[in-house]
């Protein structure tokens, strides 16, 4: 995972599947990242290497959606391919937050 | 007919390594099989196998999940085995009635394939997935 923080956004770039094998990675991450000095106002989930997605993946994407609700942060996705975008409608999820291309 | 048969260790890296190889070996039979079918079948076998690796065997090195895909027109079956001591149905949600149940931390998985419309059948500790090539495409994508 690549941070890039662009102003008040921090985009979180994704190189690795999102899928079970590399959650714990990413989670520790994100935990990093939180107790960190940066300061920010969005967070953007950049989803446009990823091919691979399994539940404990939307799971991850939906963990980050709630830390970034609890802090009054905004969060999106962005960059997710039409089979991803279409999982998380068929899942419901696109009600939450924004999924950009 | 067998399209391939495996097993492989109790891990999440073990599925990782092993779904490809199985989406290659369909791929290489059903040629006319489009992006999505493949996307649909690559998270399913990987919901399936996480599962059988986390909730069958816990983990347990001295443990292998057995994979074996048939097909028999018109259905491509996949069949999963763990060692561990099988699944019990009533513990496995269905759907969500509350928006924000959409947000739950896990057991979203067996839902969202059978949304896809694969058909699920437990069988102590054997899953079997089964899906009918000639349910048409269309039909599916009505669902998205």
């Amino acid at each position: 995972m690549e941070e890039q923080l662009l102003g008040s956004c921090m985009r979180l770039i994704l190189i690795d599947g999102l899928t079970a094998n590399n959650i714990s990675k990413f989670n520790t991450k994100v935990e990093a990242l939180m107790e960190s000095d940066m300061q920010f106002t969005e967070v953007v989930l950049d989803l446009v290497n990823i091919r691979n997605i399994d539940s404990m993946g939307v799971t991850f994407v939906i963990g980050l959606y709630k830390k970034m609700e609890n802090q009054g942060k905004a969060f999106s996705v962005s960059g997710a391919s039409d089979d991803i975008v279409s999982l998380f409608k068929l899942m419901k999820l696109d009600q939450f937050f924004e999924m950009n291309l | 007919m067998l399209i391939y048969e495996t097993d492989i260790a109790s891990s999440y890296e073990a599925v990782d390594e092993i779904v490809p190889i199985l989406l290659d070996a369909i791929k290489s039979k059903f040629m006319f099989m489009s992006d999505r079918y493949m996307f649909n079948i690559n998270f399913m076998l990987r919901e399936i196998l996480n599962n059988a690796v986390e909730h069958g065997n816990h983990f347990d090195p001295e443990k292998r999940v057995h994979c074996r895909i048939d097909y028999k027109v018109p259905v491509l079956a996949f069949i999963i085995k763990d060692e561990g001591e099988g699944i019990n149905l009533e513990n496995i949600p269905t759907e969500a009635h509350h928006p924000r149940e959409l947000l739950r931390v896990r057991n979203r998985g067996h839902q969202t394939i059978r949304d896809m419309d694969f058909d699920i059948r437990i069988v102590g500790t054997e899953v079997k997935i089964l899906l009918n090539l000639n349910q048409g495409e269309r039909l599916w994508k009505n669902n998205y």
